[in-house]
């Protein structure tokens, strides 16, 4: 049985400062004894959906749910799809795995950088797995579509007002604000677009091909020719339009001059 | 959400740290609460697989290179068993390569080489950015995967001994051998030799590497216990005999005469096809465009016995009394059923439109019949085709993915 640590308190802090210096900062317990609360397998599993530190290493900083989950109108844009009904499934990544374990460790490897896989005897991969059965019970079981987009070609260009929200939605959780990076949850995601751009320099690349290293990225993630830990996004995540929406809010339609 | 998810989303750290040196602001009354997990009882991650039962006649495993699959058909039927996708890459192309069977029939083992496709975009032209191959290990009772290898880079042939305890991958290394034009020894890649028994998901240990030759590809391996391995060396025109035991060359086989310098093949030996007693070694080459055999006893070329064919030779097979040999051709596509003894062509099927393109390798089923994978395009299904062993008629065509370019044979009487 697994236990977990924690003082009960109304304050949540994420500052890996705190938690690195291991200052005391008034709180002590010897004033009372640990109470000890009884959990499910299931909550167990939803706590380590949403936790980062199951990949074991500090470069990473997503969690299961930073991918995956229902994606809303206005909310970020979930492009692992959702896991209900993951349980039910009989192939997954577009047919290119049949078994759930390898699904979810291909993503602990890709983007997590989890240096060993899953086995089914694990006591964290079990538990993920009661709490994807327990929000699998009520939905369909049939294969997601994901559709990687492989074949790179220019856009016509998009809507400025609507690629805001786009890459609002779309990108800002990892690269944060465009062109400042503010609030970004990688490190090594590069600021939108200039960093990019300045490593892609006219000369090297042509206006054209710099745009389209944008659109490259955006379908391969960390595939095909990439590496690194960029999620691809499928066109049932981001169509081509979403994508020239984008294009068009980063101005690059206009990248001869940077 | 409830508020203890909460708690642990943002607490990202607390597993690493000691106890109560990690919050601010609290109260010094606030109790410890320690969360304690009931372990899931159930059956996690139950395996849904059907099981690959190898019926009466036998199987034939297709390696679909272009789409991350291997098909299993029964011989007797033609009827597809199951189509199983394989590789370690959820997105990119893995490209199964060449496939070998154990033969009790409870391992599968394939070359993932990862192949560059051309593509549009702006990186296409970094497109031979090249990523170290792989070889797999399935379970043959319902082809997962069990383990992987690294190996080098583009693997071309995957051959496991008779008695299953080795695997070896030759690597067509193009990029090694234009890198260095004048540098013989440098140009030389690598077979990579495995222990079968030590592929594990994570953690295998390494492959042991030889040296071998320029371009490296099709393989034999003596029978039973493979100690002797056989190569064919595309840029050196030469068979190239490795002592396994040794783990170094033992011998240079030159393919004739005319060997060209190491770079420019006047042969371009290709393939490799070693007969049911072991005796000859058939050596397709596909720029002098013939077969060439050697004598395993004495490790010498026949050099009465060549072969000349109408096309590019690929991977052939000998009939069961050794008196024939079944040779696939491409450009023109053909495939062809030559008598050694008195080296004329017996029969020949000329392919044309979609009726099979691209002949790859062909195999003897038991009953006679000659198993043939075809190409196809290389974007829709390729194709195997049951072939007559004296008419070379074709008796049944059979769509399997995209790119198959190997086929391996099991019977359930083995198991
Ligand atoms: C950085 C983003 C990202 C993270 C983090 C991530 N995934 Fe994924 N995951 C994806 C993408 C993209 C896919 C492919 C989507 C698809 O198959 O429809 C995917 C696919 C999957 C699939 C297969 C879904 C299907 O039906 O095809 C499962 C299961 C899965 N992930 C589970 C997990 C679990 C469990 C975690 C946490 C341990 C996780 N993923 C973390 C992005 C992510
Ligand atoms: C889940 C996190 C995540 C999301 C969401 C994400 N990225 Fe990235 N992106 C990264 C990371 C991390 C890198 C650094 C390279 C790597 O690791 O793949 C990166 C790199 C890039 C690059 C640099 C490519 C190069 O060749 O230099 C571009 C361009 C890019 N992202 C565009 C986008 C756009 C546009 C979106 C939204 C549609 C987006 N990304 C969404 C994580 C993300």
């Amino acid at each position: 049985m697994k236990r977990h640590h924690v003082r009960q308190c109304g304050l949540l802090v994420t500052s890996l400062l705190v938690a690195t210096s291991s200052a005391w900062i008034g709180c002590s317990n010897e004033t009372a004894g640990p109470i000890v609360e009884q959990k499910t397998a299931v909550e167990h599993g939803e706590v380590i959906y949403n936790d980062s530190s199951i990949a074991g290493t500090e470069l990473n900083t997503y969690s299961c749910a930073t991918c995956h989950g229902e994606t809303t109108p206005d909310g970020p844009i979930k492009m692992g799809g959702s896991l209900a009904g993951a349980t039910k499934r009989t192939s997954y990544w577009a047919g290119q795995e049949v078994d759930l374990l390898r699904a979810v460790n291909a993503c602990l490897y890709y983007f997590m950088l989890k240096d060993k896989a899953w086995t089914a005897d694990d006591e964290e991969a079990r538990a993920l797995y009661a709490y994807l059965e327990f929000i699998s019970q009520d939905a369909p079981g049939d294969a997601l579509p994901f559709t990687v987009v492989t074949d790179i070609v220019d856009l016509p260009p998009g809507d400025k007002t609507r690629g805001q929200k786009a890459y609002q939605r779309a990108c800002a959780t990892c690269h944060g604000a465009a062109h400042t990076g503010a609030m970004r949850l990688v490190e090594r995601a590069p600021i939108l677009p200039e960093q990019t751009l300045s490593e892609h320099p006219l000369g090297e690349y042509t206006a054209d091909e710099r745009r389209l290293v944008f659109v490259e990225k955006v379908r391969y993630g960390a595939f095909i020719s990439y590496t690194g830990q960029m999620p691809p996004f499928s066109l049932e995540h981001l169509s081509d339009d979403d994508m020239a929406d984008i294009l068009e809010y980063l101005d690059l339609y206009n990248v001869t001059s940077k | 959400m409830t508020w203890w998810a909460v708690a642990f989303t943002r607490a990202l750290w607390i597993r690493a740290l000691p106890l109560g040196v990690f919050l601010s602001g609290c109260s010094p009354s606030d109790p410890t609460v320690i969360f304690e997990y009931a372990p899931y009882e159930g059956e996690a991650f139950p395996n849904k697989r059907t099981p690959l039962t190898i019926p009466e006649g036998g199987a034939a495993f297709v390696t679909n290179s272009y789409s991350d699959t291997v098909s299993v058909l029964a011989i007797a039927t033609g009827d597809i068993l199951g189509t199983y996708p394989v590789g370690r890459d959820p997105v990119s192309l893995d490209g199964p390569h060449h496939i070998a069977v154990s033969p009790s029939g409870d391992a599968v083992y394939i070359g993932l080489s990862y192949p560059v496709v051309a593509a549009a975009g702006p990186h296409a032209s970094h497109g031979s950015s090249t990523r170290s191959g792989y070889a797999q290990k399935l379970d043959g009772g319902d082809m997962h995967v069990v383990g992987q290898v690294r190996v080098d880079y583009n693997p071309g042939d995957i051959v496991l001994s008779e008695d299953g305890k080795r695997l070896v991958t030759s690597h067509f290394d193009l990029k090694l051998a234009l890198a260095n034009p004048t540098n013989l020894e440098a140009a030389r890649a690598t077979v990579a030799v495995i222990d079968p028994s030590q592929m594990f998901l994570t953690g295998s240990p390494s492959a042991t590497r030889i040296k071998t030759c320029v371009l490296p590809h099709g393989m034999a391996l003596s029978r039973p216990d493979g100690a002797t391995l056989y190569v064919s060396c595309y840029g050196e025109d030469s068979v190239t005999i490795v002592d396994l035991n040794a783990g170094q060359v033992s011998k240079r086989i030159p393919l004739g005469a005319a060997a060209g310098d190491f770079g420019d093949p006047t042969y371009g030996p290709y393939s490799l096809t070693l007969s049911p007693s072991g005796a000859l070694l058939a050596v397709g080459s596909t720029v002098s465009n013939d077969v060439r055999f050697i004598e395993t006893s004495q490790g010498e070329l026949n050099s009465d016995l060549t072969l000349p064919m109408l096309g590019s030779p690929y991977f052939a097979a000998f009939s069961a009394d050794e008196k024939q040999i079944v040779v696939p051709l491409q450009s023109p596509d053909a495939v062809a059923i030559f008598d050694l003894a008195t080296k004329t062509e017996l029969a020949r099927r000329d392919f044309s439109g979609d009726e099979c393109p691209l002949p790859h390798q062909v195999a003897r089923d038991k009953s006679g019949d000659y198993l043939l994978v075809c190409e196809g395009d290389h974007e829709g299904p390729g194709k195997l085709l049951w072939l007559n062993s004296t008419s070379l008629d074709v008796k049944r065509s059979v769509e399997v993915e995209v790119y198959p370019d190997a086929v391996t044979l099991l019977y359930k009487e083995a198991q």
